[in-house]
């Protein structure tokens, strides 16, 4: 069966724009990465195995995507010339319709200071609600290694959580 | 609330139904620019290689023999005073074929800058000018040795060395193909030819550290290879090739080695530059091949990274 774009568009844009927001943290990147996710899907359609579902197969792009994406920027501001590069997204800057939302904005905050492997992890399993195999599958990883990282993850998240916490009281 | 249930509960980004939209056609304005990109970028490379590698076959080819010069003295232009710098020897199974030996891409040539037989050798091309009889470019034998002088007053001479008559009563003779003469030599002349020769193929042999450290490469450049197919395949879960592509690439792998014999057979012998553009075609064909069967975007990038440690590999295995 071949990968019928608009169809897959219409079913899955807005779970795979959601799931790259919540690793990148800005908008205009996680469109241009979903849009990105789309083409390539479309570039390599022919070697979709269909082993796992079309979603999973478009997180996976999504995510290497994404991960090409931390790896260019990291390399970037390596460069003398570019220190000045956009720096907006190494913090977390809540947009407008967060605003209201209290809680969601504390954890948008806390999920961004973790380490990109805890964060993929807590993203997949907690939020995504993805099962374990289905994630290491995304992840390229082994299952114990995704059991590890959202257990860690989500304590480093609950210390990050409870010491913002006291920042914002104080 | 727990931190799990919190998790599931956050608020998420919405697009509305305009901006997907209008990210829907993005997609697809970019999607169409890319195959027209594609589509243009892969005539271009097809027809540049193909011009690319008409136009280097040529000139290989062309750099691979070297013109007769009739008016050439025989035996070279050298005196009693004259000394030999350097000298360099290549099997070559194409007798009637003048292969230029100062080309670097013939692998199998062995050269020596150094000799005690060097001295010896310029009596011997001083008698053969003096007593070179006319010869008709015939070879009786299949496979000859082709020798290469350089003198120390800049002259060069490029001479072939065999054999005539059956083996209890053979003569060997000294052949220099530019000025169509031949020279018989004497047993002693011929004891200290080959004792040149001899001197120059003992320089070359293969060691034990020689062959324990193009073994080491053959698997460090495998190693690289497979790591970088699984990394591919891994990125965008690229399909792994089934047994058609297997027997596809093996019988590319056939054609380029029947190939391969052919032109040696041609050449005289293993031609560096000749045998990279046929590993080259042979890539570009299967490749084609895949494109046709698949519909799959060739992988440029991946496929150029592959052929350029391949060259890499091959160039090192040859010459180091």
């Amino acid at each position: 069966m071949a990968f019928n774009f608009e169809q897959e568009y219409e079913i899955h844009s807005d779970r795979i724009y959601q799931y790259i927001y919540f690793l990148v943290g800005h908008t205009e990147t996680a469109e241009d990465l979903t849009q990105e996710t789309f083409i390539k899907a479309m570039q390599y359609s022919a070697s979709f195995r269909q082993e796992a579902s079309a979603f999973t197969w478009l997180m996976k792009i999504a995510r290497n995507l994404t991960y090409d994406y931390f790896r260019r920027k990291r390399l970037i501001q390596f460069l003398p010339f570019r220190k000045e590069y956009d720096n907006r997204e190494t913090v977390f800057t809540p947009e407008k319709w967060l605003e209201n939302h209290e809680e969601s904005k504390q954890l948008y905050e806390a999920l961004h200071q973790l380490k990109l492997d805890y964060r993929e992890a807590i993203v997949l399993r907690k939020i995504e609600g993805f099962s374990i195999k289905e994630t290491a599958e995304i992840l390229g990883w082994k299952e114990a290694k995704v059991k590890n990282c959202t257990e860690r993850g989500m304590k480093a998240l609950k210390q990050f959580l409870l010491k913002g916490g006291e920042e914002h009281e104080s | 609330m727990n931190l799990d249930e919190q998790l599931k509960e956050m608020v998420r980004p919405y697009r509305d139904e305009l901006t997907k939209d209008s990210s829907k056609q993005a997609i697809m304005k970019k999607m169409k620019k890319e195959s027209i990109r594609n589509r243009w970028i892969y005539r271009t490379v097809l027809v540049s290689t193909c011009v690319i590698a008409i136009l280097l076959y040529a000139s290989f080819f062309a750099s691979t023999s070297i013109q007769q010069d009739v008016t050439a003295t025989p035996f070279g232009n050298i005196d009693d005073q004259s000394k030999i710098e350097k000298v360099i020897v290549l099997e070559n199974e194409n007798p009637q074929r003048q292969l230029n030996l100062k080309s670097i891409f013939y692998p199998f040539k062995e050269s020596i800058t150094t000799s005690e037989v060097f001295d010896d050798i310029i009596p011997i091309l001083l008698a053969a000018r003096e007593q070179a009889i006319p010869w008709d470019g015939a070879f009786e034998e299949e496979v000859i040795e082709d020798i290469h002088f350089t003198f120390s007053n800049g002259e060069e001479l490029y001479l072939k060395q065999s054999f005539e008559g059956d083996i209890p009563e053979h003569v060997n003779f000294l052949y220099d193909p530019n000025a169509n003469m031949k020279y018989a030599l004497s047993n002693e002349e011929w004891r200290t030819i080959t004792a040149l020769t001899d001197e120059i193929h003992s320089q070359h042999q293969f060691t034990r550290w020689t062959f324990i450290w193009k073994f080491l490469m053959v698997i460090i450049v495998l190693g690289i290879l497979f790591i970088i197919e699984k990394k591919e395949q891994k990125k965008f879960n690229v399909e792994q090739k089934k047994k058609p592509f297997a027997i596809m690439n093996t019988l590319c792998l056939l054609l380029a080695i029947y190939i391969c014999n052919k032109i040696i057979h041609y050449l005289g012998t293993i031609h560096f530059g000749v045998a990279i553009l046929l590993l080259i075609s042979v890539h570009s064909f299967n490749e084609l091949i895949n494109y046709i069967r698949t519909k799959q975007p060739i992988r440029w990038k991946f496929s150029s990274l592959n052929l350029f440690i391949i060259l890499i590999f091959a160039i090192l295995l040859t010459y180091f």
